[in-house]
Parts: structure tokens; C-alpha cells; sequence
């Protein structure tokens, strides 16, 4: 008598019971875990139409002084595939004066302001570009930009990193997308603007952003949203988070030759 | 082939150039027959169905640098006129100089006039989508003279190897194609080629475009149609353009 007392909870039981099963693998199958090798991003965070599949370099870690130039830890133009070339004119080596009227501060004081509070002591910028320019974006093969930056304490990258970040995440546009964290501490974004060149097809700037000790690295990449996602830029990224580990060959660019100007002394 | 050499090859034997030009994997070629005519004619065609006979000179029914604004510049090289007696010589064409003698004097041919626009920037510009323009224009004697030129063209077209595309009609009667042949300057993008040749009355117009893969259509290559097409219908000024082989530096006289 008791048992058939006892039936309709034990049925209740085992249906809350599948009714949890269900739930933890909709959350999982659905993205709400780390369950596509280590992918994982704020809350909110935008999962691509292909997502990331980026797993490389190293998840938290050492947090070190880093003391090579940010020129030596970036990106060698050999290290991309042979169809690219580096944009001549728009890297070099970063000064305050650079830095502080870059795009990261509403003006040149505020940039200076922060500098000093930060304690900048380098940086460098380099944009690399396929030889087929914009046609050659159309197939598959994005501009690729890098910032390094280097500064005196690990507390005053992290007082720059809170900044940064917070300036991307609120740049009207500018979407978190899932991607697999990377050093310290790190972010990755998505900002789709325009068309590439004169064709019809959507271009889409993706950036990841990372901190190691006191060095901030961002990399953007702007390519066809067709093709493209967060895994070229967080590729990049790590390839540069190994040479700042000493685990990667760090080796300074090839200085880009002065130009001369004939007749006026040099 | 060096771009130039490429264009200059173009220039005579427009349609037959694609027969040279080889692969055509890459074009984007429609599935029709690639020939439209005005009857069928929809938006943003010209919508008559005017033959008018045409008097020389053939440059004043070309696209001129002021049709197409800023941002070309002619190739002064590739710009000059054509006479019956150097068009039959384009072996590509007419397979020997008696051939197209005797083709050219069937069908009545008056004057040609060529000439093409290079964007400004160049190869640069193409990889961003600008394109290359070159322009034909042959005239003559009267509607059936420029009607055999036009089937001769197209058949052999038909036969080189070119894309036959679709594209809304043009003129009395048009035909399309497109090809892909070489790459843009020393990158792997490929170059393609696509081409509108049309009649309208006793005038056989060629529009040639060359852009790079991802950029381009056939639409550049119709618009540029258009343009001549008015000028022939009389709907935009036709203006004989400054002969560029005579242009002088203009030079102060000495003084005595």
C-alpha cells in the first residue's frame, strides 16, 4: 500500500530529474559552457556565425616585466603568409607624443594626462596589408594591425587595460564576441562597418586585446564578414603572448629605411 | 602578358581577344546566350527602338574622358582612329589581310576611332575597384553593313572561349561576355575582363572594362553603353574629341 502511496512522487522525482538532465545539456549544446576547446567570453558575448576555434597560446600564467622592446615582441612580416607586405607608413615606432593623440583618448591632453599615470615607456604599431589590397580582403585575407604596448609597472598596464577595455566595450557598434581568453587578461570585440571597398559584401573589424605583465597588445584585423572571424586576430595575438613568454623567438624588425630627400643635405 | 600589351592586343580585335585570353573559369558568365535585343529591353536600358544612320566622325559617338569624371585618365597611347585599311590587317580578326579587306569592304566600313582610360592609381586602384576602360567605335555605311559586322563579331566570340553574360539590352541589339586572364599587377587577384558590344543603327560600339575578381561586373562595362548609346541617339551631346596626336605644348612667342 505504501509503495503505490509513494508511486506519484517517485514519477515527479524522476521527471524533475529529466527535466534537469535536459536543461544542463541544452546549456551545453547551446553554448552556455567552455565546451568547444576552452571558448569562453563575458556574459553576452556574441557567438560568430563560425565561431571561434582559436585555442592556441596560454590562458593565464606568468605575469612578468617584460623588458624587450615592443618592436622585438610584435609580428615579423615572416611570419604571415607570403602574400602580405608590410604598410610602410603606417608603422613605427610609438612616442608619447603618438600615443597620447592616438584614437584612445578624446584629446591630447587626456592622452597625456594618462600617460603619465600609466607610465608608458614604448610602443610600437605595425600594419601589415595582402599585396591584393582590398581585392584580395574579398578572399579571405584581412589587413592585420598591431599595437604594442609596454609599460613601467605591471599596475600601471592594468590601470591602462581597465581603460582600454573599457573604451572598446563602449564604442557604439563594437560587439564582444566568444573567444578563448588569452594571458592575464583579455578581450575580444567585432565591429562591423561598411562595405569592402565598392563591392556589396560586409566588412567587419574584429580585435583582440590582451595584457602580459606590463605589456598591452591589440590586434585588429578588417576583412569580409563573409569570411572572417575573431581566430585570425586571436592567432596573431598568441603568436606574440609566446615570444613575450620567451617561448618564440623574438627578433627585431628590419628598421624601415629613412627616406631621403636629394638637395637637402641628407 | 604586361597589362599594356594586353590592352594594346584588345584594341583592334576587341571581341576576338578573349579567344587569346584563354580560361574563362573564373568569369561570370550567365546562362543565356549572352544576346539581348531592344524589344526586351528593361530598366535602365535605353528604351528606343531608333536605328538612325550616322555620319563620321566615330569619335564623337565614343565615351569621353568628361562622360566618366575625375578619376581616369586617358591613355593617350591607345587613343587614335581607325581606318579600314589597319583594321584589316588584325590577323586575330580576320584571319589575313585579303580576308578582312574584302569583309570590310562588304560590309561598308567607314571609321573607327578607339580609345581607353586607365584609372587614376592604377593597379593600386584596380586592387581597391576601380577598372580600366577601353572603347570601340566603328561606323558604317548603313544598318545591314554595321548588322553583318555585328554577327561576325559575336560568332567568333562565341568561339574564342569568352563567357557569354546577361546583361539588359543596349542599343538595337547587344551581346556580353566576360574572362579572367592573368592576375592584377604581381598579386594573385585575378583580372577579369567583361565586355558589351552593341548596335544601333550603322554603329558597333565595344565597351571593355578589366577590374579585379570580387570588384567587378558587367554592369560598368553596360552604364558605359548607355552613355555612348545616348550620344548615338542624340540624347547627350556628342562632341568630337581634341585629336590628342596633334596636342602641342603651348609654347610663349619669342619675343623680338
Amino acid at each position: 500500500m505504501n509503495k503505490r502511496n509513494n508511486q506519484p512522487l517517485l514519477i515527479l522525482a524522476a521527471g524533475l530529474v529529466l527535466i534537469a538532465m535536459g536543461a544542463v545539456a541544452a546549456f551545453l549544446f547551446l553554448g552556455g559552457g567552455d565546451d568547444d576547446g576552452g571558448t569562453s567570453a563575458p556574459s553576452g558575448a556574441l557567438r560568430e556565425k563560425t565561431p571561434s576555434a582559436s585555442t592556441r597560446g596560454t590562458t593565464g600564467g606568468p605575469e612578468p616585466v617584460v623588458t624587450m622592446t615592443p618592436s622585438k615582441a610584435s609580428l615579423l612580416l615572416g611570419e604571415l603568409p607570403d602574400n602580405y607586405e608590410v604598410d610602410v607608413t603606417s608603422t613605427f615606432t610609438m612616442t608619447v607624443s603618438t600615443f597620447t593623440s592616438s584614437y584612445w583618448f578624446r584629446s591630447n591632453k587626456e592622452g597625456e594626462e594618462k600617460s603619465a599615470e600609466w607610465k608608458i615607456v614604448d610602443g610600437y604599431q605595425v600594419y601589415f596589408q595582402p599585396k591584393g589590397l582590398a581585392a584580395e580582403v574579398l578572399q579571405g585575407s584581412p589587413y592585420i594591425h598591431i599595437e604594442t604596448y609596454q609599460f613601467a609597472t605591471i599596475d600601471g598596464a592594468k590601470a591602462a587595460w581597465d581603460y582600454f577595455d573599457g573604451f572598446l566595450s563602449r564604442t557604439p557598434g563594437s560587439e564582444a564576441v566568444e573567444a578563448k581568453p588569452l594571458a592575464n587578461e583579455s578581450s575580444a570585440y567585432r565591429f562591423i562597418e561598411g562595405t569592402v571597398s565598392v563591392s556589396e559584401d560586409l566588412a567587419v573589424y574584429h580585435r583582440f586585446s590582451y595584457r602580459r605583465g606590463n605589456i598591452i597588445v591589440t590586434v585588429v584585423t578588417w576583412g569580409a564578414d563573409k569570411s572572417m572571424n575573431i581566430d585570425p586576430a586571436r592567432n596573431v595575438a598568441a603568436t606574440i603572448d609566446d615570444k613575450l613568454l620567451g617561448t618564440r623567438p623574438a627578433v627585431e624588425p628590419t628598421p624601415i629605411p629613412t627616406p631621403s630627400f636629394p638637395g637637402l643635405g641628407n | 602578358m604586361p597589362r599594356r600589351l594586353l590592352l594594346a592586343a584588345c584594341a583592334l580585335a576587341a571581341v576576338p581577344v578573349f579567344a587569346a585570353c584563354g580560361d574563362d573559369d573564373d568569369a561570370d558568365a550567365g546562362a543565356g546566350p549572352g544576346t539581348s535585343t531592344a524589344s526586351a529591353q528593361t530598366a535602365g536600358a535605353t528604351n528606343s527602338n531608333d536605328s538612325p544612320t550616322l555620319a563620321t566622325p566615330a569619335s564623337k559617338y565614343s565615351v569621353s574622358i568628361d562622360d566618366i569624371g575625375i578619376a581616369w585618365l586617358t591613355d593617350i597611347a591607345n587613343t587614335y582612329i581607325i581606318d579600314a585599311t589597319a583594321y584589316g590587317k588584325q590577323p586575330m580578326l580576320f584571319g589575313n589581310e585579303a580576308e578582312g579587306k574584302k569583309l570590310l569592304t562588304d560590309w561598308g566600313y567607314l571609321e573607327g576611332y578607339e580609345t581607353a582610360y586607365i584609372p587614376e592609381g592604377r593597379d593600386t586602384a584596380v586592387l581597391k575597384g576601380a577598372y580600366y576602360i577601353k572603347v570601340e567605335t566603328h561606323l558604317f555605311k548603313d544598318e545591314a553593313g554595321a548588322n553583318k559586322a555585328f554577327k561576325y563579331f559575336t560568332d567568333y566570340a562565341a568561339t574564342s572561349g569568352a563567357s557569354p553574360v546577361n546583361v539588359q539590352p543596349v542599343g538595337n541589339v547587344s551581346v556580353a561576355f566576360a574572362t579572367s586572364y592573368g592576375t592584377i599587377g604581381s598579386t594573385n587577384v585575378k583580372a577579369l575582363y567583361h565586355q558589351v558590344v552593341f548596335r544601333r543603327g550603322n554603329v558597333i560600339t565595344i565597351l571593355l572594362t578589366k577590374g579585379a575578381q570580387g570588384f567587378m561586373t558587367v554592369e560598368p562595362a553596360r552604364e558605359l553603353a548607355l552613355i555612348a548609346d545616348e550620344k548615338i541617339l542624340g540624347e547627350r551631346p556628342a562632341v568630337e574629341p581634341t585629336p590628342t596626336s596633334s596636342y602641342k605644348t603651348p609654347t610663349p612667342a619669342p619675343k623680338p
